[in-house]
């Protein structure tokens, strides 16, 4: 039987727990506070992060997975397995995508096939764990693919920002730029579109509002494809906040299986503290 | 001056065309000295007094129109100015106005002259122009005042060929029908006023009367009306007199007639008005020191203005060019959204959601159809979104769309809130019906209170108003009186705020400085916990504050 392995990147923001589980290799961002460098989720958890971010005066940076790092990862995986499914942060938000096909042509004697999930964090992690629940059902590559392909149609994040600025200086503000200069305090409601760059979903005032407007999303998502979901909250260092937008969808739902999870350093950077989304993705 | 082709005790049996001419500037004219006393009508005591002030700017954008046309048939000077006063309409007496003129033009169709009965059928034809023109037509308004004098035209008419008998019926009619506006109209009666609108109709036909009679102090002025407001000249005119100069002489036993003659000499439009101790001279010349040194031997001179005319025309001519430059490279936008703001920080704020041309008004100063229609026309794409952001200016924007050749929709935002809220829901990605769509739908979720003054002594839903009070508004009702701004934007808010509403939002207008608005929103904050509280420089004239809540 063909044996496929698992690659992803740090911005997937899994345990290590989620991804020693599920047999993952989970190839490292780095990000900067100054010429100091970590490896994401390795050398810097996301709380040492969020407190490092309030006392450093300049904003972090943060840089892709190396095509070296990725041919390290590869090389040992080849020796074990026939196929490399390696499952990265959208192209529009990271070169890291890139850096694993330029490492996947070094490779002849294995099958390395480099996916753009067109998303990132818990999004990107919960197409990890479909390709890896194929995996154990004896789904061949082509089977995988299909799915991950299904899920990047069907799946949404919206998530709000404290501010845009993070997303502005970091470079990621893709379409979401229109909403840059307006006067008002504006809380946007943003999200990964179907290519992958972060757009304006719609802009809302007042922050109340914003969690409201989350909770009627989540309703509609269900509602299409039915409770049975991946689906998280994410946030930077704003756990309260998420635990209220929890409260207030299940007040109005019922209890549903959320998770909440803690941003990782290298989406955080971009997103700044504050930060606050819905992950969701159809089984 | 050319003599009249009448005297006052001549009957008139026919208007002709220059004669038409004269009454509309008369009318333009007798209009704009009443005007404050039309503005003073006004039926609720906020500063939104400007009837007397739209129907005379409508009026005067009709009479340039007018005057500016040679044609010796009646049918074509009513013509003209039917639709001068279309481009000039502004508020919603404008606009009436500009149906009652469109209705007497249509009336006239064809004419060289007109007759009693002749001009008695074109009243009728206005009046019924003018009720269809509006959605649910009101008794006790302009329109009873319209109707009424129509009917009293068509009865004399039977029995005088004289047209200058048949206007005095006419405006008898029309001035009776007006005292009877507050027995048929409540909010009149409330606010013991006549109608705003019927008063400045009364005057029109009165200014025209006046033009019959021979009234010489107007006909002076409208001399005067006709150089002064000659503005719409692309080419920099070559002027023989470069100095517009003005001044008046306060002093004792002026001879009028003696300053006109010594400065006859320096200039052309001389103009020499006023009484023996005060009197104004307006003269166009190359040398106004000569002509000061005049006045000076007469008494005291003050308010001395004096312009280069040549500037005047040359930059005028270079903003022209320079816009014309501008539309060359037109970036073709899907649709555009022109808004009604006063205020410059509610101007930034429009600007910044997008709004791509902004003009100037609301309430008290509402924008005419021109106005809009050339907001309209700056913006390189071919459809408009309009947000008139006032319920007075809605009328005249939809107006636009007989003027303007884009596909031009009217947002009926009623308010600066609504206008923001319907900017906020504007996806460009969408389609122009979708747009459309979620901006009204951004309407329904807003509401819109604003602190103002009083501007008389009134008594409204039993609250006893004194000019100059605080006063609380919330969807145009009455709230809340006090005589201070931060007590009335409470007891407004505590009306306002109900238990799903998440945000209130403060815009301070001219009057109040940053700190005072900052103590306002402190005090608000403590008193409403459950909502975000935002403050903003709106500078708007007028109104202290505008909240709105969501």
């Amino acid at each position: 039987m063909e044996k496929i392995a698992i690659v992803t990147d740090s911005t997937a923001d899994m345990s290590n727990r989620m991804a020693a589980e599920h047999d993952i290799t989970v190839a490292p961002l780095s990000v900067n506070f100054g010429d100091q460098s970590f490896l994401d989720g390795i050398e810097i958890s996301a709380e040492e992060f969020y407190k490092k971010l309030q006392d450093s005066d300049a904003l972090p940076t943060t840089s892709q997975v190396s095509v070296g790092a990725f041919v390290e990862i590869y090389k040992d995986l080849a020796e074990q397995v026939d196929t490399i499914i390696s499952i990265h942060i959208s192209e529009k938000l990271s070169g890291t995508y890139q850096a694993a096909v330029l490492a996947a042509q070094e490779f002849s004697d294995v099958e390395i096939v480099p996916v753009n999930s067109k998303s990132v964090t818990t999004s990107l992690a919960f197409q990890v764990r479909l390709a890896a629940e194929e995996i154990r059902r004896g789904s061949g590559k082509e089977e995988i693919l299909k799915r991950l392909e299904r899920a990047q149609e069907q799946q949404k994040i919206y998530f709000s920002v404290r501010t845009l600025e993070y997303l502005e200086k970091g470079g990621r503000i893709g379409k979401a730029q229109a909403l840059l200069g307006t006067l008002l305090n504006i809380k946007p409601v943003l999200t990964v579109d179907d290519e992958g760059y972060v757009a304006p979903f719609e802009k809302i005032r007042g922050y109340k509002r914003v969690i409201k407007r989350l909770a009627e999303l989540y309703g509609e998502f269900i509602e299409k494809h039915g409770p049975n979901c991946f689906q998280a909250i994410m946030h930077a260092a704003a756990e309260d906040e998420a635990r209220n937008l929890k409260a207030i969808i299940e007040e109005k739902y019922g209890p549903q299986n959320l998770e909440i999870n803690q941003l990782g350093p290298v989406v955080g950077t971009h997103t700044g503290p504050g930060a606050m989304g819905l992950i969701l993705t159809p089984r | 001056m050319k003599q009249a082709d009448h005297t006052p005790d001549k009957k008139v049996e026919k208007l002709d065309a220059p004669l038409m001419k004269k009454m509309i500037m008369a009318a333009t004219l007798w209009l704009n000295k009443n005007q404050a006393e039309v503005d003073a009508l006004n039926v609720f005591p906020v500063p939104d007094g400007d009837t007397g002030t739209n129907m005379y700017l409508t009026l005067l954008d009709a009479a340039r129109e007018v005057e500016n046309i040679e044609e010796n048939e009646i049918s074509r000077i009513l013509e003209a100015f039917a639709k001068g006063s279309l481009m000039g309409a502004r508020g919603n007496s404008g606009v009436i106005l500009s149906q009652v003129f469109r209705g007497f033009a249509n009336g006239a169709r064809n004419k060289n002259t007109i007759n009693t009965r002749e001009f008695a059928s074109a009243l009728t034809e206005a009046s019924k122009k003018a009720y269809k023109a509006v959605m649910r037509p009101v008794e006790g308004t302009i329109l009873t005042v319209v109707r009424e004098a129509a009917m009293a035209a068509e009865k004399e008419a039977k029995k005088t060929d004289d047209i200058r008998q048949l206007l005095e019926v006419t405006l008898l009619q029309a001035e009776q029908t007006l005292d009877r506006t507050p027995e048929m109209l409540k909010v009149l009666k409330d606010a013991n006023v006549v109608d705003a609108g019927g008063r400045g109709f009364c005057l029109i036909l009165e200014g025209y009367l006046r033009a019959l009679r021979g009234d010489t102090a107007l006909e002076q002025e409208i001399k005067m009306v006709g150089t002064a407001e000659k503005v719409k000249q692309l080419e920099p005119e070559k002027l023989e007199f470069a100095y517009c100069t003005e001044f008046l002489i306060k002093g004792n036993e002026i001879d009028l007639e003696i300053v006109r003659k010594n400065l006859d000499q320096y200039g052309d439009s001389l103009l020499v008005v006023g009484s023996t101790e005060v009197t104004k001279v307006h003269i166009h010349t190359n040398n106004p020191g000569k002509v000061l040194d005049h006045g000076v031997q007469h008494g005291r001179l003050s308010k001395i203005k004096i312009e280069n005319m040549e500037e005047q025309t040359e930059e005028r001519y270079s903003a022209v060019n320079h816009a014309v430059e501008e539309e060359q490279i037109p970036m073709e936008k899907d649709f555009g959204v022109v808004a009604v703001v006063a205020g410059d920080g509610l101007g930034e704020i429009f600007s910044s959601l997008g709004a791509d041309e902004l003009v100037t008004g609301g309430q008290s100063m509402n924008p005419s159809t021109q106005d809009l229609a050339e907001g309209c026309e700056k913006i390189p794409s071919e459809r408009i979104i309009i947000l008139p952001n006032n319920k007075n200016v809605i009328f005249a924007a939809e107006q636009v769309k007989e003027i303007c050749d884009k596909e031009v929709h009217v947002l009926p935002s009623c308010s600066i809130p609504e206008g923001i809220a319907a900017l906020m829901r504007i996806n460009p990605e969408e389609s122009l019906e979708s747009v459309l769509q979620e901006m009204n739908n951004g309407l329904q979720e807003i509401k819109t209170g604003e602190v103002t003054f009083a501007v008389r002594d009134s008594n409204v839903n039993g609250m006893e108003i004194k000019e100059g009070d605080v006063i609380g508004l919330y969807g145009g009702e009455l709230i809340s009186v006090n005589n201070e701004v931060g007590k009335v934007a409470l007891e407004l808010l505590q009306e306002m705020v109900t238990e799903d509403d998440f945000l209130i939002t403060i815009y301070r207008g001219e009057k109040i400085s940053e700190e005072e608005g900052e103590t306002i929103k402190e005090e608000l904050a403590r008193e409403f916990p459950d909502c975000d509280l935002e403050l903003y420089p709106g500078n708007q004239p007028l109104y202290y504050l505008i909240i709105s809540v969501e």
